[in-house]
């Protein structure tokens, strides 16, 4: 069954997309920032859970750490910088947080070298799991299984909590949230230190399964806009399905027209910007 | 109560507001009015926190409000509407109400708690939309409202913070004479204890409801006085009201 081998490899990649463009999505439905910087927080996720790893000689370790250290990275790069520009214009943002692209690069170059690094698995998921006569990485299924649970909690956070709905009142209508005394700036700092932790959640998940090296951010990070951008921004339902749709048409891409693999989400992309030029689920605006 | 003096606010060579003084006791009922360009509405924006004036300050309760921003405004006690249409779109009814009143209510200081599902804030909410006359409509998505129950529900979520100063921008502009009564109705409803400060071009509904009524023409209090002083006066009526 290749078929069913990669939808399952589809749907791994649909899952790390998810944790790397929903911090990405509703930050920009937010507040319509766009930090293209935070591939770069993806690759530091995966470095600094190969440095916990190797210091606590534990995945789990890594697994918990790094993400809170990059969100708290995050906190201190808008601290210092993003908070500067958050009012400024898109091209603004795109240069500077395009600029911090780079810098990230040799950052990751000087400190840890060229060459890539690996985390183990965990030894619970390191065997293989039976799937219709195929073994297919249990490591893998995790990372599925890590996406839907990372969903659902987002799902039932955002619909259920008072700062959900904070979220989405700032989301629908800012300046009507700020009129009703919700401070928006606060739960904008606090969505984009959640978007940083998820993007290093992301980094170091991949890091068992993709090669971490100097620039490991760019692939993902196209991909990661081409699902906002699919999905539409601003809503946690497009950030699903536009990774569910980039994931799988990716991962099919290259099996059914290996020519055209590079093509294939572009024409993706065309074709779902022609029938619905705001993406997918916009987030709902009055106008 | 609430009190701004001398505010100035240019955009580049164009002085929009030009030292506008005013100060609303509680329960006034007072009205905006001038033409076009007269910078009412920066004038609001000014009180409301929006746009930072140059000069000048507001002050609420003999506390200057400085540099704060519209959402500290608001739990000051500052409620506003806008002149276009600003709800939580994709929410219903009752789901806007009850943000509201969430806020009011502080309860988002415990904000990894639910709130939707606590019956005192829901209950609130569905007699604030019974009340603002959308009951019917309470569990409809504010999207797919008349632009009339929009104004209305819009107005209904600032009352919800129960301010003591209520800015309206033109809250009847584009209504149908239907629509224009129940707004007027709303702000004849309002809690008597509420400073209105109110912006509206269409004559008789300020007339009608402001007690004080401030003429502004190029950014400047032309005029300050009681509805019927207002209308009598001659510079008024050559300069606004086209009746010289």
């Amino acid at each position: 069954m290749v078929f069913l081998i990669q939808l399952l490899n589809g749907l791994q990649l649909a899952a790390l997309l998810f944790l790397l463009s929903v911090g990405l999505s509703v930050v920009f439905g937010l507040m319509r920032f766009i930090n293209l910087a935070h591939g770069t927080l993806f690759m530091f996720g995966a470095y600094l859970g190969v440095a916990c790893a190797a210091a606590f000689d534990s995945f789990w370790a890594a697994f918990f750490l790094a993400p809170l250290l990059v969100a708290a990275g995050g906190a201190a790069l808008y601290g210092i910088l993003l908070r500067h520009i958050r009012r400024k214009s898109p091209m603004q943002q795109v240069l500077v947080t395009f600029g911090l692209i780079f810098i990230g690069f040799d950052v990751a170059r000087m400190v840890w070298g060229r060459f890539p690094y690996s985390i183990a698995e965990p030894a619970v998921f390191a065997g293989g799991v039976q799937i219709f006569g195929q073994v297919y990485p249990a490591y893998r299924l995790f990372l599925i299984a890590l996406g839907i649970a990372v969903m659902a909690a987002l799902y039932l956070g955002l619909e259920k909590t008072r700062i959900g709905a904070m979220v989405r009142a700032g989301v629908d209508n800012r300046r009507m949230a700020a009129a009703l005394g919700i401070n928006v700036e606060r739960v904008f700092f606090f969505v984009f230190c959640l978007g940083c932790g998820l993007a290093g959640l992301a980094g170091v998940a991949a890091a068992p399964v993709f090669p971490v090296f100097p620039g490991m951010d760019m692939p993902i990070l196209i991909l990661a806009l081409i699902v906002v951008v699919v999905g539409g921004p601003g809503s946690l339902k497009g950030a699903m399905f536009g990774s569910l749709l980039v994931g799988l048409a990716d991962t099919f891409g290259q099996v059914v027209f290996p020519e055209f693999a590079a093509a294939t989400i572009y024409a993706l992309m065309a074709a779902v910007l022609m029938v619905r030029p705001t993406g997918l689920f916009p987030a709902a605006t009055v106008h | 109560m609430f009190e701004a003096r001398g505010l100035k606010k240019s955009y580049g060579a164009l002085a929009v507001v030009r030292g506008v003084s005013l100060s609303v006791a509680a329960g006034e009922r007072h009205g905006i009015i001038g033409p076009n360009g007269a910078g009412k509405t920066t004038f609001f924006n000014l009180l409301s926190g929006e746009a930072a004036a140059d000069a000048g300050e507001v002050c609420m309760d003999g506390i200057n409000l400085g540099k704060s921003p519209p959402d500290a405004r608001a739990r000051a006690g500052l409620g506003r509407s806008f002149q276009h249409n600003s709800l939580f779109a994709g929410l219903t009814v009752a789901e806007n109400l009850a943000i509201a009143i969430a806020q009011r209510k502080k309860l988002y200081k415990i904000f990894w708690r639910g709130f939707l599902s606590r019956t005192e804030v829901f209950a609130e909410a569905l007699d604030r939309a019974h009340r603002l006359g959308l009951g019917a409509q309470a569990h409809t998505r504010a999207a797919h409202l008349s632009h009339g129950a929009m104004r209305q529900l819009e107005i209904g979520l600032t009352l919800a913070l129960r301010p003591k100063v209520l800015l309206l921008d033109e809250p009847t502009s584009g209504m149908s004479p239907e629509e224009t009564a129940a707004i007027k109705n709303l702000i004849r409803r309002l809690p008597e204890e509420l400073a209105l400060l109110v912006i509206e071009h269409d004559m008789d509904v300020i007339f009608d409801l402001a007690s004080h009524i401030t003429v502004l023409d190029y950014g400047e209090v032309l005029m300050r006085g009681a509805p019927a002083e207002v209308r009598a006066s001659p510079a008024v009526r050559a300069r606004y009201l086209g009746m010289g």
